[in-house]
């Protein structure tokens, strides 16, 4: 055994505790029978440990078991109301997780559903600028319409045969209508048989119209479905035949050429100061029909050769 | 202390706890409320903390009596719940007021020294009947045990007021068992010194 002041407190102390073995206690005892000061430190430690353990043991409170158990159903209620209060807290945010999740999902279908488009669809056409037109240069026109085929007769009368047969000859040929008129000439009539395109009968028509004035009358008539019932119409002008001859259908060339035969017997009756309201009960309440003019016809229209028209040149009386 | 019969008894009792028996766990606190308020009271020196923390032991005790294993004994493990929440009190409230222990009136200091001189003779017999009846000489005792510090008080008060031996206290503290018997033989060994300075 060691000699350490330390060394010597412990084992006094477990000697004191009775918590040495055998053999420490036998070298213990040896120590305290030949060492004085060793034997007089034992005792005093030995009183220490009589005056600590002789301290009167203090009972507890009397209620304690009931303060215990007080706090114990306390602690319990509160827990059971703290679990209810995150249940109440974990469905709150349960809720709110879903909602964010929807969200998110949402967006992200949005982004996807973008990503696809932008993958699948078509490249947009890019909308260039019109570029501005310039004079001389061609410019894209606008889709052309068919027009129908016209079949018709133009009966004109005037004092001034000759000069008109030969205005009409000439009329003919400056606007390279030779070739597809024919011409059979008598005494007193000479007949136009014309099969051209609507540009060359608007030429040949501007033409006829700087002497017009010099026919005594002028009558278009215009065939129909009925065979031998043309539409007539009396004191015809060239722009008017230009409108009649200018219509997209067979149905509304008719419509036309009795409108403006209505129009012209009006007028007529005006003039001479007996109005004929209407001696067709179709011809009531027509509007009175627009004329386009030649300029937007020709912009316009497809110019073939379906105009057929036989115009007769007669001496009038 | 007889704390291998204890366990017999404590083993029925835990299991009863752990059922919810309520009975059990009254019979568990009367057990042991005496001797675990003691321990606590002589080591924060507070009838009303001590009392507090007594309840609090034994409500964390039934609280989590699920959770003991019986690795340790139930006394043991009882202990070590009691000492570990008084510790931490003390940590966190420094409540203990080191007060000399001369602090008495001078007439009464006198006598109380003479108690004392009277005690620590050599000669003199050391009847703890006696001792026990003598209460100034307990509130030497109490005070100079208050002068030592918290891990030294609790090893003497482990084993010198609760008679646990030197292995208990290890459990209780988780400490070594060769740290108690160091821890102890210093904290004897100052309480000698203390009470002897009393006297100067």
């Amino acid at each position: 055994m060691k000699a350490r002041p330390g060394n010597i407190e412990r084992l006094l102390n477990g000697y004191i505790d009775d918590e040495l073995s055998v053999r420490q206690q036998t070298e213990v005892k040896r120590l305290l029978g030949n060492n004085p000061k060793i034997a007089r430190r034992l005792r005093q430690l030995q009183k220490c440990k009589t005056l600590i353990s002789s301290l009167p043991a203090v009972e507890a409170p009397p209620e304690m078991v009931e303060d215990v158990m007080a706090r114990l159903a306390r602690r319990s209620l509160l827990g059971e109301e703290t679990a209810a209060i995150n249940e109440r807290a974990g469905t709150r945010d349960l809720f709110l997780r879903k909602v964010l999740t929807a969200a998110a999902m949402i967006a992200l279908l949005g982004v996807l559903a973008l990503v696809v488009y932008t993958i699948v669809a078509p490249p947009r056409q890019r909308r260039v600028p019109k570029p501005p037109i310039v004079a001389g240069e061609d410019v894209i026109e606008p889709p052309r319409i068919m027009l129908a085929k016209f079949n018709g007769r133009l009966e004109l009368k005037t004092a001034d045969f000759k000069e008109m047969d030969a205005f009409m000859d000439r009329a003919v040929a400056e606007n390279g209508l030779v070739r597809c008129t024919g011409i059979e000439r008598l005494a007193d009539k000479t007949t136009y048989v014309l099969t051209c395109g609507r540009k060359g009968l608007d030429r040949l028509l501007e033409r006829l119209d700087k002497n017009w004035a010099r026919l005594d009358s002028a009558t278009l008539f215009v065939e129909t479905d009925l065979f031998d019932r043309p539409v007539a119409v009396d004191a015809v002008t060239t722009d008017q035949i230009t409108e009649i001859t200018t219509q997209t259908t067979s149905q509304d060339t008719v419509r036309v050429a009795k409108d403006l035969a209505l129009l012209n017997d009006v007028t007529e009756q005006l003039r001479t100061g007996a109005v004929l309201l209407a001696s067709d009960p179709d011809r009531i309440g027509v509007d009175r029909p627009v004329i386009t003019g030649r300029e937007a016809i020709e912009k316009t229209t497809v110019d073939k050769p379906n105009v057929e028209l036989v115009i007769i040149l007669t001496r009038s009386n | 202390m007889e704390a291998a019969n204890i366990s017999i008894d404590d083993a029925t009792l835990v299991e009863k706890c752990r059922q919810g028996d309520s009975d059990a766990m009254e019979r568990l606190i009367i057990k042991y409320q005496d001797r675990i308020y003691n321990v606590i009271l002589r080591i924060c020196a507070n009838n009303d903390d001590a009392a507090e923390l007594t309840q609090e032991t034994f409500v964390k005790v039934i609280e989590n009596i699920g959770k003991f294993q019986g690795r340790s004994s139930f006394y043991t493990w009882a202990f070590r719940i009691a000492v570990n929440l008084t510790l931490n009190f003390r940590r966190r409230s420094n409540k203990l007021a080191v007060r000399p222990l001369e602090a008495q009136g001078k007439e009464s200091g006198e006598h109380k020294k003479q108690l004392l001189r009277d005690f620590l003779r050599d000669d003199s017999a050391s009847d703890p009947a006696e001792l026990a009846q003598s209460r100034e000489l307990c509130e030497i005792a109490v005070k100079a045990l208050m002068r030592l510090d918290d891990a030294q008080r609790t090893v003497v008060v482990l084993r010198d007021i609760e008679g646990m031996n030197y292995a208990q206290i290890a459990g209780v503290l988780n400490i070594q068992l060769g740290t108690v018997r160091s821890r102890l033989s210093r904290a004897r060994s100052n309480l000698r010194g203390i009470m002897e300075a009393f006297l100067q």
